[in-house]
This record gives C-alpha cells, structure tokens and sequence, in this order.
C-alpha cells in the first residue's frame, strides 16, 4: 500500500456561502504528473488554493506525506515542499528577475543553496539569465511565465503546482512549457498541473482527472480519457 | 448566485415584516413623545432630533457602501453643499424658515453634484482609490466654500435669522419623517430590481456588467440618492444652527459619523445603520456628559474597541455565529479565521 | 536685475517646496507600504508624526538636548510602537475587509490626538533652538538652517530605508508584499510578519518627519490629520507600493504648494492640491513617475 505523496480525500470548498468543490478526493503520487482538468469555473484552482491553505476545506482532509496538511498556513506549506504558481503568475512586476528569485529562495532552509538553485533554473531558462536585471514587468508573456516557474523552483519544492502554466501564450511556448514539465518531472518534482489545454496535457500526464463544476467526473490515465466517448465529445471535441 | 439572492430576498421580507410589526408601535412613541415633555427643555428631544438625523446620513452612506459596494468618504461634501444651499437661499429671500422646498432644493443640488462628480469618479476608480479620491472631493468643497467670498461668508460662514426660531417641535418632526423616509426608500429600493442589480454589483462587478447591468448607471443612482438623503440632513442643520462656516459643515466628523455608524450596526443590512446611529449617539453622548474633560478620547477608544471585537457590526451578532466570534476575539492576540 | 532677482525668488520658493515636500514624502512612504501590502489607509499617519513632534519637544525641553538627537532616540521607539500597532490592532481584524480597518485608523487618530492634547495641551508649540533663526544663503536666495538640516535628515532616513528594501531579504520581501501579499505568501513569506515589519517601517517614517517638523514648523494635537491628507495626496503622485515615488510625490508636492500659495492666495492652493489629487487618481492611478520605480 503505496503512500501518496499528496491526497486529498473527501473535501467540500466554499467561497463565502457559496459552495465551489463537492466531495472531491483525488490523489497524487511521487514523481509523477497528475493533471486537474476541466472548463473555466470548474473549480480548479480553487482546490490548489485548498491545498496551499488558502481556502480551509469544510470537510474532508488533505494529507502531505501521509501528515495532515489541512490547517496549514499557506507560508508553512511552502516549507514543507510545496510550491504553488497560481493563476495569472503574480510575479512581482516592480522587482527584477533577480530579486523575484532570490524572493523564491525565501525559506530559510532553502537560503543556504541560492546559488545552486540560481544555476539550476538559468539552466532550464536561460533567456531570464539574459534579464536578470530586467523588471519582471517587462518580460515578455511567455518569459513571465517561465521566472514564475522558476521563482517557485527556488524554493526546492517536492511538490510543484502549476495553475494554467500554458494561459495566453503563444503555441511555441506552450510546448516549451510542457517540455519543461517534463524535464522538471526527470528531475524528481512531482507536478500538479491545472489546465484547459486538455490535448497536450493528455499527452504529458500520468493520470488525469476531470473536474466539472465543482465535482469530479472523471479519472483515468491520459490514453484512458482519449478512448472515452463522453470524454472526447465534451473536451476533445473543443479543441482549436 | 440567483439561488442566493432569492434567498437574500426571502430573509428580507421576514426582516420587513418584522420591521412592520416592531416598526409601527416605536413610531407611535417617537411621535407621542415631545408632546408629553417640555419639547423646549428636554434634552431627549434635541438628542433624537440629531439622532434621526444621523439615521438618515447613516442609511445614505449604506446605499452606496453596504449596497453598491462603493465606500465614499466624502458624505460631507453633500452635507455642506446641502446647508449652504439653504443658508444662501434664505438669505437671498428665495426659501422661508423651515421651507420644505429649500429642503427638497437642498437635497436636489447634493444629488446633482454627485451626479456630476459621480461620472468621472465612479467610471475611473475602484475601491479604495474611490474613498480617496471622494474625500478630496470634501477637502475641495471647503476650500471651495472658504474661499467664497460674500456669497459664502468666507471662513466665517454665514449668520441666519435666529430669531425666526420659535419651537423644537417641527425640527424633531422633520428629522423624523426624514429617517422614515430614507428607511422607506431603502427598503422599497433593495426590494425591487434595482436592489438585486445592486446586490449583484456589490458582489462580482465584473460579472453584473457581462450580464447587462448597466453598472455605472446603477453606482450613480446609489450615490446620488445618498447624496440627496444628506444634502436633505444639512439642510435641516442649517435651519438649526443658524450659522453656517465651513469647517463645520464640511467637517470630517460629518462624512465619519455615518460611516461609523453603519459598520457598527452592520454594513448592508436594513436596520444596520439604525441601531448603529442610535447605539453609538447615546454613547457619545453620555460620554459628553458623564465624561466632558475627555469624551474624544473615550470616544476614540470605544471606536477601536468597537472595531477591534465587532467589525462585523452589531447585526452580525444575531446571525448563526455571531456572538460567539465575538467571545472569541475577546482572547487576546486571536483571530477569528484565517486567511 | 530684474531678470535675476525673478529668478532667485523662483528658485527660493522651488528650494522651500523641496525642502518642504521632503517632510511630506518620508510621511508618504510609510503610508504607500502600508497602504500598498494591506489595503489600510492608515489616516493616523500624520499624528504618529505630532506624537515625534511632542516627543521631540519633550526630550528638548527636559534635557536641552539637540532635537536633531532625537532621531537616535524616536526610531527605535516608532519601530517598536509600528510593530505594536499591527500586531495588537490591525493583525486582528486583518480578515474582516477594508472598512474596519480604515475606521480602526481613524479611532486610534482621535485617541492619540486627544492623549496628546491631554498630556501636552492644545497649545501650538514649536521647538525653538539658538540656531533656529540661521540661515545660510547662496546669492539672493535664503535657506533656513533648520529646514536644511530637517532635508538632510529626511534624504538620510529615506535612503537607510531604500538600501533596506534593496539589499536585505526582508526589505525585498517588503517590496514584494507591497506590491501582491498573496504572492508573498505563496513563496513562504508570513503575511503577518512582514505587515508587522512594514507597519513598523511605515511609523518609524512617520516619526522621522515629525521630528524633521518639529523644528521647522508650528504644531498642535489637532494638526496631524492635514498631515495624513497631505501625505496621502503625495502617495497618489508617487504610486502606491513605490518608495522613491513617495518621496518624489511629497517633493512634487511640496512644490505645487509652494507655487501655489505664492501665485494665488492660500487658501485657493490648497484648492490646487486637491485638485492635482483627484486629477492623477484618475488619470493616472499607478503614479506619475513612471511604471517601475522603485
């Protein structure tokens, strides 16, 4: 009975009075990629906002490692191995590339290895090597997103969370991006990944589950969802 | 989010029913009431007469917070303007003592200057860059009104008939038909669909204007009818102040008060700035009396204590919950969620 | 000569403004972190800077100590008070929305007023020095010795704050909180703690421009309200978040004023500045100096 790395069993998430999430339990298992799925106010990122303890589930559980994760404030989450690159990126736009990194490496158990986390990520994105000094408001859409991913690398998370990593960019990042995952993924970070871009994540996870609305529809492997009939009519369908 | 609002509306109309029920007899009382005292000597008349009035800014001040979703900082802005159209057109000879359409007049210019400030403020700024950019709008209004020369008496303000005073009577009376009809207005107005198109904007603005609200239109007419409730108020101090200067009219206080008030009884509720006006003007004034040397001070503390145990307003401690948050942030250095 | 002596008076009144607008910016810098990282308009601003004023004259009437001194002593105490005040109100009712906290601001306004008209008096005072009169001047233009000496002190404490915000981790994290806490929060930074250290930032400021005052200008309990507009206003011109923009907003606007009160008659200047405020909230909510400063 393997443990998973993240699980979340069972929980309900309300926004005010009004109900987001019901009864959804999934999980996440070491070094994989799992994939949330689903249109725009299915929920998505209201359950990476449950995990990172923002929202505080009204039932149910979330266990990190097999510890009770639920209650966690969201700066202790980081810390615990953790790291969430929300919706949009919210990138510090008045501090430079450098500084939103070295901010990434705040947990001082991460401190210690800045440099080695700096060449890491130069070396997955080099183009930030090239803007260091920039302001992170003015890169590029697609180079904002990679310093969000990077900035959140620095922190050596165990577990990384990508919310909508492919939003608003051009097709040749977007599968940059995907390749990136994939390289962070042979580098032994687990991956959360939230997308609307079902066809390439399909293709990159090791297990997906579909959200509609609030509750979960669906859950298979990436091969699994593309043979099944309801599946492909409802998102495959859809694709540009 | 329809389900919500029906629901919102059914709690409504228990809370107008009930409003009714309890409603009617304490308006019998107040009505009663100066007719079995010395209106002339009793201090509870004149505490009233102030207090009915703080009502009415409070309940203004609540359209366009608790409802629209728009906090101003600028409620004296209209209060002043209101007085000071009454003063100038009493001494101009153009309205009488107590003149119900000096008062109406009064109300009317308050809601056209924020018709006119309104456009540009409302369609630019959000949240709070909108209170601030209001509470300039005061600052402006008193520049403005020292600045004015003889048509606005300078610093100095404007001296009135005094002698036209007679009775406390139709003061009390006015100031009360004034609350009542700003309580009917707001419960008329929430009820109907301009009401629900406000709820909708308060809570997602973005999502009322994709589904056709016409969101700026709405914000306006919150803000003005406010506007018009205390331009309607500032008119009436002028009758009764008989001087009018402008650090008074446009002090902050009057643009505080009702604001204070309304989150102390509960921004957004109906009965909200009622129990918040007549709660904390009793404390006030006890403080002034029992504590005169320093009643600001005690006045500043309980305002903190105020909104450090009770942000959610007074109302709040009816819903499920309520009181028991409020034990809770007695213990020192808690919160009572987290983010 | 003519032609000359315009130009010194345009240079005296732009040196005053600057001199002036310098108090206003340090006061303004507080407020823009505070204002940018929680959302709190903390409007008590100006009578944390009347409390350093006091506490000023105090020190300089008991001990005849340099008010200029006072610096060494009034920084660490508003530190300590600016961490007190988050973490005893405002951490408190950091959930409950953004009215609360603005009428928390104004009640503790009123009570700090009132204590200090209690202890203090309501009367104006000043802090007169034997060098108060001094002045230095360079060809027709005079420049009070006090003011120069408040400028350099508030330039000095601006720039301490600037190197703190730039080299230092927390400094930065301040920057970041400044600008998106949740952001900060998701890279493990403690919202709680940095709004304590940005508060604490914010009133150490605000005591440094109270000092810088309390040689240069008359004040009374009542006068720190004008002081929170003023800083307000010059927090507007700077943009919310930015550190030199505060300081270049409370400058700015120290000129306008001077300008203004020059040109037209007083009390129409004020008239001008609010205007200018309402112009730039507006038309040009993010600050007049451009997108990144910082």
């Amino acid at each position: 009975m393997g443990k998973h790395l993240l699980e979340v069993i069972g929980i309900d998430l309300f926004h005010g009075d009004a109900q987001a999430i019901w009864d959804v339990s999934f999980h996440v298992d070491e070094n994989k990629i799992v994939a949330l799925v689903g249109s725009n106010g299915a929920g998505k990122s209201t359950l990476l906002d449950a995990v990172s303890g923002f929202i505080a589930p009204k039932n149910g559980d979330i266990l990190f490692s097999g510890n009770r994760l639920t209650g966690t404030k969201p700066e202790e989450v980081v810390t615990l191995g953790i790291s969430h690159v929300p919706e949009g990126r919210r990138l510090f736009s008045r501090l430079t590339v450098l500084e939103n990194l070295e901010l990434g490496a705040f947990p001082p158990r991460t401190r210690p290895y800045i440099q080695q986390s700096l060449e890491r990520v130069f070396g997955l994105f080099p183009v930030l090597k090239k803007r260091i000094r920039q302001h992170a408001g003015s890169l590029s859409g697609g180079e904002q997103q990679m310093l969000a991913i990077a900035r959140a690398i620095m922190a050596k998370p165990t577990l990384l969370m990508l919310d909508e990593p492919s939003l608003g960019l051009a097709p040749v990042i977007v599968t940059l991006m995907f390749e990136i995952i994939q390289t962070l993924s042979g580098e032994g970070v687990t991956i959360l990944l939230v997308e609307q871009n079902v066809h390439q994540t399909l293709e990159i996870a090791d297990h997906v589950y579909v959200l509609k609305t609030g509750r979960l529809e669906l859950s298979g492997t990436g091969e699994d969802l593309m043979r099944n009939p309801d599946f492909q009519q409802a998102y495959l369908g859809m694709k540009g | 989010m329809v389900v919500m609002q029906a629901n919102m509306i059914k709690k409504g109309r228990h809370s107008w029913k009930a409003a009714c029920f309890g409603g009617l007899p304490v308006l019998c009382v107040l009505c009663l009431f100066p007719f079995m005292v010395d209106s002339e000597e009793s201090y509870l008349v004149y505490f009233l007469f102030l207090t009915f009035i703080y009502v009415s800014m409070a309940q203004g001040w609540n359209l366009v917070a608790g409802y629209a979703g728009q906090a101003s900082l600028g409620q004296h802005a209209f209060f002043g303007l209101g007085a000071y159209i009454t003063a100038i057109a009493w001494k101009a000879g153009w309205i009488g003592y107590m003149d119900p359409f000096g008062m109406l007049m009064s109300g009317a210019g308050a809601a056209l200057l924020a018709i006119i400030i309104g456009i540009p403020l409302l369609a630019k700024l959000r949240g709070d860059y909108f209170a601030l950019g209001t509470l300039g709008l005061g600052e402006i209004m008193r520049v403005i009104f020292t600045q004015g020369g003889s048509l606005t008496g300078g610093p100095v303000g404007l001296m009135l008939p005094s002698s036209q005073y007679q009775s406390m009577m139709p003061y009390y009376f006015i100031s009360l038909t004034i609350a009542v009809f700003t309580l009917l207005c707001m419960t008329l107005l929430i009820k109907s669909r301009i009401g629900l198109a406000f709820v909708a904007i308060r809570e997602d603005e973005e999502a009322a204007g994709a589904n056709g609200i016409h969101v700026l239109k709405f914000k306006i007419t919150a803000f003005s009818v406010g506007a018009f409730f205390t331009g309607l108020c500032g008119s009436l101090f002028a009758y009764y102040s008989f001087h009018i200067h402008p650090s008074g009219v446009f002090s902050l206080s009057w643009a505080l008060m009702p604001v204070l008030m309304t989150i102390f009884g509960g921004i957004g509720t109906l009965m909200g700035p009622v129990v918040g006006a007549f709660i904390l003007a009793s404390v006030f004034e006890l403080a002034n009396i029992w504590l005169p040397e320093i009643h600001p001070l005690f006045s500043g503390a309980f305002i903190v204590l105020v909104m450090l145990f009770l942000p959610q307003g007074v109302m709040s401690l009816g819903k499920k919950d309520g009181a028991v948050n409020l034990l809770k942030g007695m213990v020192p250095f808690n919160r009572t969620s987290s983010e | 000569m003519a032609g000359f002596s315009s130009f010194g008076i345009f240079f005296q009144i732009l040196i005053n403004g600057i001199l002036f607008g310098s108090m206003y910016g340090v006061a303004a810098i507080g407020l823009s972190l505070i204002f940018g990282s929680m959302q709190i308009i903390f409007i008590a601003q100006g009578a944390m800077m009347i409390l350093a004023a006091y506490l000023t004259f105090w020190f300089f009437t008991l001990t005849s100590m340099n008010p200029f001194f006072c610096f060494v002593l009034v920084l660490p105490i508003f530190l300590g008070i600016g961490w007190l005040i988050y973490a005893g109100f405002f951490h408190r009712i950091a959930d409950a929305g953004k009215n609360p906290s603005l009428l928390l601001a104004f009640g503790l306004m009123v009570l700090l007023e009132n204590l200090m008209s209690l202890v203090w008096s309501a009367n104006t005072r000043a802090v007169t020095t034997s060098y108060t009169g001094m002045g230095l001047s360079m060809g027709a233009i005079q420049i009070s010795f006090t003011r120069l000496v408040s400028f350099a002190v508030s330039i000095s404490a601006t720039t301490l704050v600037f190197v703190f915000m730039k080299k230092t981790i927390w400094g930065k994290a301040v920057r970041g909180a400044s600008e998106d806490m949740k952001a900060a929060a998701l890279l493990g930074i403690s919202p709680s703690k940095v709004s304590s250290l940005t508060f604490a930032i914010g009133i150490a400021l605000a005591g440094v421009a109270g000092v810088a005052m309390a040689t240069t200008y008359p004040f009374d309990p009542y006068s720190g309200f004008i002081f929170s507009l003023k800083a307000l206003i010059a927090v507007a011109f700077g943009g919310i978040g930015s550190v030199a923009g505060a300081m270049l907003g409370g400058i700015l606007l120290g000129v306008i004023e001077s300008m203004s009160a020059f040109i037209i008659s007083g009390g129409w200047a004020d008239a001008i500045s609010y205007g200018a405020f309402l112009l730039v909230l507006m038309f040009r909510p993010q600050g007049l100096f451009g997108r990144y400063a910082s």
